[in-house]
């Protein structure tokens, strides 16, 4: 009967050190995310790097060298039309437009469009050259197209649930695993009868959680898995991202070797103590015999 | 001392094999599920063929 208490004991002991585990993991990686992922502020910085800004620009740029083979208007009546300050207005509206879960699509925009009218207008007029309206249209047309292909997100609506999910809730899911955390380790501690053999099990849950934490991050990152993940449609946009996800795999690394080492001093202070406490007890045990 | 020795042999089991072994199996179950997960997400395969259906049945509807 001992025995099957002490088994049950044990098992809800594991029980508990899985549970602890786990929701380490959740309440890092939520209060992680709802500081990187759900913060307007921390995409901005991932979005709005000069990188992205020049690849976006280089993209758009090699479309209009085909445009302007196609019309014969020259390439840099385009390139000019729009600059890289544009270009950073531009990723301004696309990290908005990932909540709001608009498509960022600027054909209807005057923006864009009025840009490349009024560059085409001055070329035209600087150079005298006559030209017919419908010409123009058309090659407004391609070059605000060209520029949608390089610079709009055309799946946000796909997007936003992912983006918003992790605002709206992530803080709250931080918490509700950090209580679970702590519910499960007053729990170990009460079926191990206060005593402190109940340590093992927090250091084993801690382990259990910082070799997952490194483990999957590290694994993520070797083997590239990230930059398979297109998440959007323009890749410049895809690799902001996966450098902001890499930052996060590093933190969690780091998190996870934390969480690994305090779990490695709690098994050696307690394999200190419990030595410490056979020793006395024999020493005592060796006195006691020889009184006797 | 023997006492000692069953100890520091649970505590082996607990601090190396238990958390080795529950992480091994994580990472075959996230291996095992990403391909799911890639293709669900946005531009991954399921989602690029959503996208052409849709767009093969407005044609159709023209």
């Amino acid at each position: 009967m001992i025995k099957v208490q002490q088994f049950l004991l044990r098992s809800l002991c594991y029980i508990c050190s899985f549970v602890m585990s786990f929701s380490i993991i959740g309440s890092i990686f939520f209060g992680l995310s709802s500081v990187t992922i759900g913060n307007e502020n921390y995409l901005y910085s991932a979005f709005m790097n000069g990188t992205t800004t020049s690849s976006l620009q280089s993209d758009l740029n090699n479309r209009m060298k085909e445009i302007a083979k196609e019309t014969g208007i020259p390439e840099d009546v385009f390139s000019k039309a729009v600059r890289a300050d544009f270009i950073r207005s531009v990723q301004t509206t696309v990290v908005k437009s990932i909540y709001s879960g608009q498509n960022e699509n600027f054909d209807k925009t005057s923006s864009v469009r009025m840009s490349y009218e009024r560059a085409l207008e001055s070329y035209f007029e600087e150079n005298d050259i006559k030209h017919k309206d419908k010409g123009v249209k058309k090659a407004v047309d391609m070059a605000v197209d060209a520029f949608n292909e390089s610079c709009g997100i055309k799946n946000n609506s796909e997007l936003a649930p992912y983006a918003n999910f992790i605002r709206a809730y992530s803080i709250k899911l931080m918490l509700l695993f950090a209580a679970m955390v702590a519910v499960s380790a007053v729990m170990i501690y009460f079926l191990n009868g206060k005593r402190r053999k109940g340590f093992n099990y927090v250091g084993m849950s801690l382990m259990t959680a910082g070799e997952i934490m490194i483990s999957i991050p590290a694994v993520t990152i070797l083997c590239r898995i990230l930059n398979k993940l297109n998440i959007t449609n323009i890749a410049a946009y895809n690799k902001a991202i996966n450098q902001a996800v890499n930052t996060i795999m590093l933190v969690l690394i780091i998190s996870g070797v934390v969480l690994v080492s305090v779990g490695i001093i709690i098994f050696i202070a307690n394999y200190k103590y419990y030595s410490y406490k056979f020793l006395k007890r024999e020493t005592e045990y060796e006195i006691y015999k020889n009184l006797t | 001392m023997d006492t000692l020795k069953k100890y520091k042999r649970k505590s082996i089991f607990k601090a190396l094999i238990v958390p080795l072994l529950i992480t091994v199996v994580v990472l075959l179950g996230f291996l095992k599920l990403l391909p799911a997960v890639e293709s669900r997400l946005p531009n991954g395969p399921e989602y690029v063929a959503r996208q052409q259906m849709s767009a093969q049945a407005d044609n159709n509807y023209d």
